[in-house]
């Protein structure tokens, strides 16, 4: 029993690769003539690459709408060459090449270059006397966007490596009607990045904010509708919705799946620490 | 704010940047392990606390995601300690899918395997994932763990043959 036991480790190192050549051409000389141990060495690689797709597959859950279509509307159509398609870092690979999903690969290198890009802005613009603050925004951000966006590829993305370059970037994307980003300066958020995707009801912008000097993350949700005029514009769905804040010791926000309950809660000790002009929370839109 | 960790000090602010690239690979290990989307989330933003808090500890050997997996394990177990319940399963049972458009079958399939990887004891499924999910080396593996390369290969086997024992002869 003990020697089969051996046995599957060494086969399971065969799988992995992990044996030296003279072990492998013992292995595969045995396999040659041994049926049982050829279905075992079938099952293992089975179980292997359903853990493989399993463990990379997104589970159902973690997409909260149905794959996008790709019919634009209005000025959202015309993305051109300002397509963050174009413009993504490589992601991070594993030390071994895997098939997995292209499109997993794709969001995770776009949420990456997003959250870099958020980090700089956060670092460089922002109050350095909240210490850790930005770290939190940061890591919050980029998990709270990569289960937003789990399906779906982001047509643009406004980011750069400065607050000013970065600056260049929204105003650019808004001059070309590409994306409309909400003037919230009055309440006290500047917008420090914006991304445009497809879903099956038309164009969704996001537009993340800052507070200024405040410790306060916000999302703006802006929606494809019809003016009085019949054309397609964005326009602002609810109100400002707060990723994430502190009050100098605690930090509070909303996690990548979330629930209407925990909102709640977490807008009532928001309300202990927001200025007068911090908007409430809400509860999220489940359809986007 | 201290001075160490100002974002005038070069090496914090290149340490920050290694670790947002490291963000991805974080999250594709943290989804199978911890079980839930809540759940990674929580263990990619515990990891990178952590790895704030001690990016001097970093002394730069081997690969920072390698470093950063070995404190994601370690604090999910602690974490999980805290919670006392027992990783992911039963207490956060996977969610299934809803989305018909997407293959109901194929669907359930993948979250039967994703269930049974929780079922496996945390040191086996570790061990499992960090090696076919992630690629790491065997050697890798028991760095970022912590144990002999022999238990590596030991407690792999063990979770292949459970996994056999569900799936294998099913699908054979």
């Amino acid at each position: 029993m003990r020697k089969d036991h051996v046995a599957e480790e060494v086969l399971g190192a065969y799988v992995d690769g992990e044996l030296d050549a003279d072990a492998v051409a013992r292995i595969e000389e045995r396999l040659s003539s041994d049926r049982a141990l050829r279905d075992r060495l079938a099952a293992l690689q089975r179980v292997t690459d359903l853990v493989r797709t399993a463990a990379h597959a997104t589970p159902p859950a973690d997409s909260q709408a149905s794959a996008a279509t790709h019919t634009r509307t209005g000025s959202a159509s015309r993305a051109g060459p300002n397509d963050a398609r174009s413009e993504r870092a490589p992601a991070a690979e594993p030390s071994r090449t895997f098939s997995r999903p292209v499109v997993w690969g794709i969001a995770a290198s776009f949420v990456a270059a997003l959250a870099g890009a958020l980090l700089t802005v956060l670092l460089l613009g922002r109050d350095a006397g909240v210490d850790g603050w930005q770290q939190h925004a940061l890591v919050f951000h980029e998990s709270y966007l990569a289960a937003l966006d789990a399906n779906r590829t982001p047509l643009l993305d406004a980011r750069a490596s400065s607050p000013a370059a970065l600056g260049k970037s929204l105003a650019a994307l808004v001059d070309d009607e590409l994306v409309v980003v909400p003037d919230l300066s009055e309440q006290g958020y500047a917008p420090q990045g914006a991304r445009l995707i497809e879903t099956a009801a038309g164009p969704v912008t996001y537009v993340v904010y800052a507070g200024v000097n405040k410790p306060v993350l916000g999302l703006a949700v802006l929606r494809s509708a019809p003016d009085d005029d019949g054309e397609q514009h964005m326009h602002q769905h609810g109100e400002l919705k707060l990723l994430e804040w502190s009050d100098g010791e605690h930090r509070f926000g909303v996690g990548g799946t979330h629930s209407a309950a925990s909102l709640r809660t977490l807008a009532d000790a928001v309300q202990d620490f927001a200025t007068g002009s911090a908007t409430e929370s809400g509860p999220s839109d489940p359809s986007i | 704010m201290s001075q160490l960790r100002s974002v005038e000090n070069p090496r914090f602010a290149h340490f920050q940047r290694e670790l947002v690239q490291a963000l991805p690979r974080l999250r594709s290990f943290a989804r199978p392990y911890c079980g839930t989307a809540a759940d990674a989330d929580d263990a990619v933003q515990l990891t990178c606390e952590r790895a704030l808090q001690r990016w001097q500890q970093w002394n730069g050997d081997g690969t920072l995601e390698h470093w950063l997996l070995k404190i994601l394990v370690n604090a999910w177990r602690d974490e999980r300690r805290y919670r006392n319940v027992r990783a992911g399963f039963g207490a956060t049972p996977i969610e299934l899918a809803e989305d018909g458009e997407r293959g109901a079958e194929a669907t359930l399939y993948l979250d039967q395997v994703r269930t049974e990887i929780l079922r496996l004891p945390d040191g086996q499924r570790e061990v499992l994932l960090l090696v076919v999910s992630e690629g790491l080396s065997y050697k890798e593996t028991a760095e970022v763990l912590g144990v002999p390369v022999g238990t590596v290969m030991s407690r792999l086997a063990r979770a292949r043959q459970q996994l056999v024992a569900v799936f294998g002869e099913r699908d054979a």
